[in-house]
């Protein structure tokens, strides 16, 4: 009976029916329909989620108040800036209707973007942190020095964190192509440090660090020398200390570097002996006549650059009505061309190709005499360069006038600039002659100790087969050069043309089993002139193999490297060589010394090459930042036998990246990931669990630079450690970067300690050579292609079946039977103007599980169009976490893809990240920033992601 | 909702009284005079009927901002704000909305609002009109956590449970039709055994996404009845509490529904409850509420 009770109880206790509806007595009538409806608002993008709360109707019409409408029950619009009236209709099948309307307003803010002022009324300044620091607008707190305007400004505040800082996700990318200068007022009350890095991503960057006085608000300028294209903007004050505090800055601008105040010219003279036209003065001597071309002195236009910087330079304007418009400089004695060896004159024209020619007389004897002349085409646009007038010492003592024309025997006007027209020593006694010439396959080395002459037979040997080239056996144009002082040179011009060619047939094949390749020495006008060595069989031209270098040093000599696989030896007898492949430009170039080079590496006597030990004592490595650099007698031989190793100290004061780079100027060798993409350094650190970084980068202008870099942390003081530095698993373009930079300590400030380098080691796996592989994917049967692990890779679903699609920014995914590189359907992606659109292959996973660290090859077909500018498409593979996050994420190829009007497959090898438990992802990505005009279509096919064994 | 090991607990007992109690339950009536059995707690003390469009009401609401720790003691993803993306009212409804957007290092927003401080109170009756999102990966939630709760979910070292939790709504889309009712106190937190929290679900056998349902509690000293719509189907007494030998205290678990609590309304993304969205495409997904009302005993 308890518990019957007890029960009893608790039903009693729960039966208490809750009256939560009225009702009425409407079962008669129909249902009486309401109408309404409520909203999210994407306050970013414009997007308006209607949700429809009406009762008891079955359709519905939007009225958008734009002019558009929907019957959907819940529809998603897009507005544009502005205000609209919504008027939704909701109706019953009885026909009964009701309706409800209501104003939306939409305005969508703008993402800050240079200049950035932090006072824009729709601008969405907001800052992601890192490390601990905060950002806010605030009123300016301080109105006065370089910002006495009382407005929002942006407010740091450090917690005291090493490398804390700000990043601003730009709504527009900052190009530096031409304006290199951020500039923005900084405002703190102690001295620091400002850093601004831009970024394309983690590992692709540029960063400038200037320093601030702590005055209050300072105008600071960060001059970059990349010329990439970056979206983000980081900003970290004090960025390797631990200053604590409250900084703001505002008026972020980007503007053109202010050019470098120019150099004063220090001598002049117009006299036979000495010819040196600097312009240092006014020259109304009656010894300078124009003739059809009016020669007047003003501002050089063009400081920023190596070549000229001089402060005045000559103006010539060419009179189209004088078909030999010259000007003239006569002299009181007559020329000598045994002291000197010609004339170098600096030129700057607006066109590649004016003709120069300086012309020498005899004042008595007029243009009826005997002359000589050598004419020179121009090779910059709008950029000054130096160009060489070479005179035999035979002309010597018989012409004491110079006649300069530009484009001699036209009638086109012409503005030029001329500076620093002058003689130039004859230094025959410099320059060593060669003593040794081969050319056979064995040991093949062409010095041009002797004139090889030139052919147009086919399969002449030990001569140069000219292919539309013209040769001339020269002199050496620097014989002052450390990296070539021989007398005699090649020099090889073409037309404006893209194959252009120089071959060499020898008697017997290349050995590659002791040879690792060529080397070749260019003596070119610009960096960035495609060298391409191409190695046939003559009886068989199908049978070849070829390599490319560009030239990174402009009007000197460098040497190249050419490399070659065992697997070649044996194999071919014909060297053609290109210069300026595919570069239609005219070009004159000099070579010299090309010649196999031993595959053993050591023993080559020259200090090129790695690996690096510093035994010879000489340093071939630059210190920045304050650091300072040597060579010395290894002062720690315990672990390191060896006699010489490189110190390398950052004096207390110099800032955290205070470095050295290895540098070419003073004999280190470029780096050639063809030899190898793992590096090994032994260092001997006084302090523990310091971090050391090293990176490989190009020149400033020779390619646009990405650098490439790897930390690693040498935990023991005071023991020889050998670090590795492994680079394989960077997707790195295979070109031959120029630097070596190490930093060691990394995160600290100087102190003055010193560490010890030794051993600079190159090995391991080559570069794959990461970019656009061979044509198309052959044309066979059209079915099915293996996909790999991605799923409906070819699109032949017909559908979007596999893709995940972001859709919410406004472009467009479809599978289309438009475009098909194979079968019949691509995937395509269309976005305008500040629109973009990402489909993902997502999180593909493997039974068994994809491994970390696993080679694996992606390949797609892509074809398309960019229209107008700010168009992008990028390709990006991610290692996913589980449940979220990344272990790695990469653009593949590190750059947007061009998509062309012809299908080019790109297939990219990388490897798997430390954690991907989450899968694999590959993201296509079609965008276009807010740039009017702008459109982008891209149709990608033959999506394969394959996981190499 | 700090349910980071859910325990099925098959509570016989309370199974056999909720079918006996749903089976006494009017479904829908017209009829009047059942107020003889009406709820106790009649006189209205608080209501947001949420007319006035914008901000909701300050002088009710405030918000908890973040990720708290560990998404929120759950692993949850997104990071709550109470910016107009993520919470407003609008035409007569307060909009929670979950958004798929990289914030603050988190890759969804949504918001979570609060009473504490503002609105507190022993016993009542706690009801709210929701409509609950669709879609996978979402975990719409409208709770009580004790007034002396302090940094539940915000740092691993607080005072839950022994503050006690109410959850008067979860949901779920694995169980679209289905809505649990549970308590969380010393004993019986969802970390222990054998008896984790306290829960009871009742399936409506119609989708909850698809409309609006009034979900509520009516609590009492020694009692908490939940109730959707008109289906009072779970009640929870101190005779639920178990023994808990894992404690090693012999003791039973403490009933901790004696105190004030006050009013907790959520839009999470993801977390241990419903798992991690299987597309981001469905975003960005609301939680609607009609009203919020609290009544008290008139007789108290």
């Amino acid at each position: 009976m308890k518990k019957l009770i007890r029960t009893l109880k608790q039903i009693s206790i729960l039966f208490l029916a809750i009256t939560l509806f009225g009702c009425e007595d409407d079962d008669t009538n129909l249902p009486k329909v309401s109408a309404g409806f409520t909203y999210t608002i994407n306050a970013d993008t414009g997007v308006v989620t209607f949700i429809n709360l009406s009762i008891e109707a079955t359709s519905y019409i939007w009225d958008f108040g734009d002019e558009s409408s929907s019957t959907l029950i819940n529809p998603v619009k897009a507005y544009e800036n502005g205000t609209y009236t919504i008027v939704l209709t909701a109706s019953a099948e009885s026909g009964s209707s009701a309706t409800f309307e209501d104003e939306i307003t939409i305005l969508i803010p703008e993402i800050a973007t240079l200049p950035i002022t932090f006072d824009g009324q729709n601008t969405k300044y907001d800052a992601g942190v890192f490390a601990g620091a905060k950002f806010a607008v605030v009123d300016n707190p301080a109105p006065g020095g370089s910002n006495e305007t009382a407005s929002k400004v942006g407010a740091i505040t450090n917690s005291g964190a090493t490398f804390e800082g700000i990043v601003f996700e730009l709504g527009a990318a900052i190009n530096l192509t031409t304006e290199k200068t951020i500039k923005m007022d900084f405002w703190s009350d102690e001295p620091v440090s400002v850093t601004v890095k831009l970024e394309i991503s983690e590992n692709v960057f540029t960063d400038v660090t200037v320093s601030h006085g702590g005055t209050g608000w300072e105008e600071l300028s960060f001059n970059f020398s990349a010329s990439g294209t970056y979206p983000k903007l980081v900003i970290f004050v004090d960025g390797s200390g631990t200053t604590s505090g409250t900084f703001y800055f505002d008026n972020i601008t980007q503007e053109v570097t202010p050019a470098p105040p120019c150099t004063p010219e220090i001598a002049q003279s117009l006299l036979a002996a000495d010819f040196n036209v600097t312009f240092q003065a006014e020259n109304t001597t009656s010894t300078i006549l124009d003739d059809g071309a009016t020669m007047i002195r003003i501002l050089n236009p063009d400081t920023d650059n190596d070549v000229n910087s001089s402060c005045q330079v000559g103006q010539i304007t060419r009179n189209p009505d004088f078909q030999y418009a010259n000007n003239q400089f006569e002299f009181d004695s007559k020329l000598d061309f045994d002291a000197n060896a010609g004339f170098k004159l600096k030129v700057w024209s607006s066109t590649i190709g004016t003709k120069v020619a300086v012309k020498i007389e005899d004042k008595a004897l007029g243009n009826t005499g005997p002359f000589a002349e050598v004419v020179v085409e121009t090779t910059v646009e709008s950029g000054w360069e130096e160009l060489t007038f070479a005179f035999a010492s035979g002309e010597s003592n018989k012409f004491d006038r110079i006649v300069l024309f530009f484009n001699s025997n036209t009638n086109t006007p012409g503005t030029f600039y001329i500076d620093d027209f002058a003689l130039y020593a004859r230094a025959g006694s410099a320059c060593i002659p060669e003593t040794t010439q081969s050319f056979t396959g064995a040991d093949f080395n062409l010095t041009f100790a002797t004139d090889p002459g030139s052919t147009l037979t086919v399969g002449a040997t030990e001569t140069l087969f000219l292919e539309d080239v013209g040769y001339i056996y020269a002199d050496n144009p620097d014989d002052t050069s450390t990296i070539n002082s021989s007398c005699k040179v090649a020099e090889i011009s073409k037309a404006a043309e893209n194959y252009p060619n120089l071959q060499i047939f020898t008697t017997s094949k290349f050995n590659f089993t002791d040879n690792a390749g060529f080397k070749l020495k260019t003596y070119s006008p610009n960096a960035g002139i495609n060298i391409l060595m191409k190695l046939e069989d003559t009886n068989n031209g199908a049978t070849f193999n070829q390599v490319s270098k560009l030239t990174t040093v402009a009007n000197g000599w460098e040497e190249l490297t050419f490399d070659f696989p065992e697997a070649d030896t044996n194999k071919f007898d014909r060297i053609i060589l290109f210069f300026g492949f595919e570069q239609p430009t005219a070009l004159t170039i000099s070579f010299d010394d090309l010649k196999l080079y031993p595959r053993s590496g050591g023993g080559g006597g020259t200090s090129g090459g790695f690996p690096i030990n510093f035994e010879d004592g000489v340093n071939i490595f630059s210190a920045f930042e304050g650091a300072t650099v040597g060579v010395i007698d290894n002062p720690q031989t315990t672990g390191n036998p060896s006699s010489k190793v490189m110190e390398l100290i950052k004096p207390v004061g110099s800032p955290f990246f205070a470095g050295i780079n290895s540098s070419q100027g003073l004999g280190a060798p470029l780096v050639d990931l063809a030899n190898g993409m793992i590096f090994t350094v032994k260092i001997w650190s006084p302090k523990s669990n310091v971090d050391v970084r090293m990176r490989l980068e190009q020149e400033p202008g020779v390619i646009d630079p990405p650098a490439y870099q790897i930390f690693q942390t040498l935990s023991n003081a005071n023991e020889w450690v050998t670090l590795t530095f492994d680079f394989t698993d960077q997707a790195m373009p295979s070109y031959t970067y120029t630097r070596l930079v190490l930093n060691t300590d990394w995160a600290n400030g100087g102190d003055g300690q010193p560490f010890y380098i030794d051993d600079i080691e190159q090995s391991g796996p080559t570069s794959g050579g990461g970019g656009t592989g061979g044509g198309g994917t052959g044309g066979g049967g059209g079915g099915a292609v293996d996909g790999g692990i991605a799923v409906n890779g070819d699109f032949e679903t017909g559908d979007t079946t596999g893709y995940t699609i972001f859709d919410g920014q406004g472009g467009v995914f479809t599978v289309t039977n438009e475009e098909a590189q194979a079968g019949t359907y691509s995937g395509k992606l269309v976005a305008g103007e500040g629109k973009e659109i990402v489909i993902k292959q997502a999180n593909l996973n493997t039974s068994p599980p994809i491994g970390t660290g696993v080679s694996v090859t992606i390949s797609f077909d892509l074809k398309g169009s960019i229209t107008g500018d700010g168009g992008v498409v990028f390709a990006e593979f991610f290692s996913e976490k589980s449940p979220e996050g990344v272990s790695k994420a990469e653009i593949l190829g590190l750059n947007p893809l061009v998509p062309t009007n012809t299908w080019t497959n790109y297939t990219f090898t990388t490897t798997t990240g430390d954690d991907v438990s989450g899968g694999v992802t590959l993201q296509l990505k079609a965008a276009c920033g807010a740039v009017a005009g702008c459109g982008v279509i891209a149709y990608f096919d033959n999506v394969s992601i394959t996981i190499n064994p | 909702m700090n349910k980071t090991i859910k325990y099925k607990i098959k509570e016989k007992s309370l199974l056999f009284i909720s079918f006996l109690l749903v089976a006494f339950l009017v479904i829908y009536s017209c009829e009047t005079d059942e107020t003889q059995t009406v709820a106790r707690f009649t006189e209205l003390v608080m209501a947001d009927e949420f007319d006035t469009d914008g901000v909701p009401n300050t002088a009710i609401w405030d918000y908890d901002i973040g990720t708290g720790f560990n998404g929120w003691g759950n692993s949850e993803l997104q990071y709550y704000t109470k910016r107009s993306n993520n919470v407003k009212v609008q035409n007569g409804m307060l909009l929670i909305t979950a958004q798929k957007e990289n914030f603050e290092n988190s890759t969804y927003t949504s918001a979570r609002l609060s009473t504490k401080g503002s609105f507190e109170q022993r016993y009542g009756r706690f009801e709210a009109r929701i409509k609950v999102p669709a879609g996978s990966g979402l975990w719409p939630a409208f709770w009580l956590l004790g007034a002396d709760c302090e940094d539940v979910g915000e740092q691993l070292d607080s005072n839950w449970p022994l503050c006690g939790e109410i959850d008067i709504m979860e949901y779920r889309r694995q169980e679209p039709t289905t809505i649990s009712g549970t308590v969380h106190g010393p004993g019986y937190s969802g970390l222990t055994t054998p008896q984790g929290q306290i829960t009871k679900s009742y399936d409506l056998e119609e989708r909850l996404d698809g409309g609006f349902h009034i979900f509520g509690i009516e609590w009492g000293p020694e009692y908490i009845n939940f109730y959707v719509d008109d289906v009072l189907y779970n009640q929870i007494t101190p005779a639920d509490l178990k023994v808990t030998p894992a404690n090693e205290t012999g003791e039973l678990g403490e009933w901790v529904f004696n105190k004030p609590y006050y009013i907790i309304l959520n839009l999470a993304v993801g977390g241990a409850f419903p798992g991690n969205p299987e597309s981001d495409e469905i975003f960005p997904q609301t939680m609607l509420v009609d009203y919020v009302r609290v009544y008290k005993n008139s007789n108290n």
